[in-house]
């Protein structure tokens, strides 16, 4: 069986270019690419400084951006991390003695975020992850504080 | 006499009237004076309109006349296509192939667009799950769109109150 094929040059050129748009089309779909993450530990608070002398003040683009979203008036950061996880593995970011995060490279640029509080997981989520998006966890503390786990998707 | 009245007279005399509509005509309003003058007064022109037919001049002969239409016919058969025929022509041939194309083109890109650079998985349907692995902890989650972020809060799981026997003992059949 033979398929037809148009007489005339546009009919030509129509099919020329639907068969490149499925032999090119598909394989793009399929390439997964590694991530770079930025993962940092902060702390909100109302005081003007931290209680522990090795907080540092968040940078002005990341504190805007949690000041347009919480409440608290400063944001202190504990640690920082950037790191690169590569496709379909699992990187392990220990941002604490007490705090460790997962972060799974998923086919559809999702990822899966699992956080470890005490050795114990506390929260899992499974989303799409794409560039200049953050994913936050985070909860209350002592003293009208808060704690913040900020990945951020470079 | 009313114009109803005149219609149906001129259609009485050009017998167009049904043979019962006829007969009501003529036993009824035809027997009045009215009805009668104005029978003989339609019937007369008619008559006369029948005897004298208008008067169709033609300024040519007979020869000329139809000769001007053999070559106006023949002028025609020999007129090349006209110019917006040609378009149609290119159209069809070009164009609308072109723009079929074109249109496939948009939506390639619309789906490109769609099932690749989607941000937060909105458009494939691809959402956000969350779940709370401790029995400890709870957490609620949204999302900021507008800052593009997304936030999972925790707190701990509110501890449930043991409820009383009594109320158990209502709940359960006896």
């Amino acid at each position: 069986m033979s398929f037809p094929l148009p007489a005339s040059l546009p009919g030509r050129c129509f099919y020329a270019f639907l068969a490149g748009w499925v032999l090119l089309a598909r394989p793009s779909t399929a390439v997964a690419e590694e991530i770079k993450v930025e993962a940092m530990l902060v702390w909100g608070t109302n005081e003007d400084k931290s209680k522990k002398p090795d907080h540092q003040p968040v940078d002005a683009k990341t504190a805007k951006k949690l000041k347009k979203i919480f409440t608290w008036k400063n944001y202190f950061q504990e640690k920082h991390v950037v790191t690169t996880i590569a496709n379909r593995t699992t990187k392990k970011i220990e941002l604490s003695s007490e705090c460790t995060v997962e972060i799974r490279e998923l086919e559809g640029a999702q990822v899966e975020v699992q956080l470890v509080g005490k050795g114990e997981p506390v929260s899992k989520a499974t989303k799409p992850f794409t560039k200049g998006e953050w994913i936050v966890i985070g909860g209350d503390d002592r003293n009208e504080c808060a704690w913040f786990v900020i990945l951020k998707r470079l | 006499m009313n114009r109803d009245q005149v219609f149906k007279v001129q259609a009485y005399l050009d017998g167009e009237l049904t043979r019962s509509e006829a007969a009501k005509l003529e036993e009824g309003w035809l027997t009045t004076e009215a009805g009668n003058r104005l029978l003989e007064e339609l019937r007369w022109t008619k008559d006369v309109l029948g005897e004298n037919p208008p008067l169709q001049s033609v300024p040519e002969t007979r020869e000329f006349y139809w000769s001007r239409i053999e070559r106006g016919i023949i002028s025609a058969e020999a007129t090349p296509p006209r110019s917006n025929l040609l378009v149609m022509d290119f159209f069809r041939r070009w164009l609308a192939p072109a723009s079929g194309a074109a249109l496939v083109c948009l939506l390639v890109l619309l789906a490109i667009q769609l099932f690749e650079f989607s941000p937060a998985g909105t458009a494939n349907g691809q959402l956000a799950r969350v779940e709370s692995p401790s029995d400890a902890m709870d957490s609620f989650s949204f999302e900021n769109k507008a800052e593009k972020v997304f936030v999972i809060w925790l707190y701990e799981r509110p501890s449930e109150p043991k409820p009383e026997w009594n109320y158990v003992k209502d709940l359960m059949i006896q």
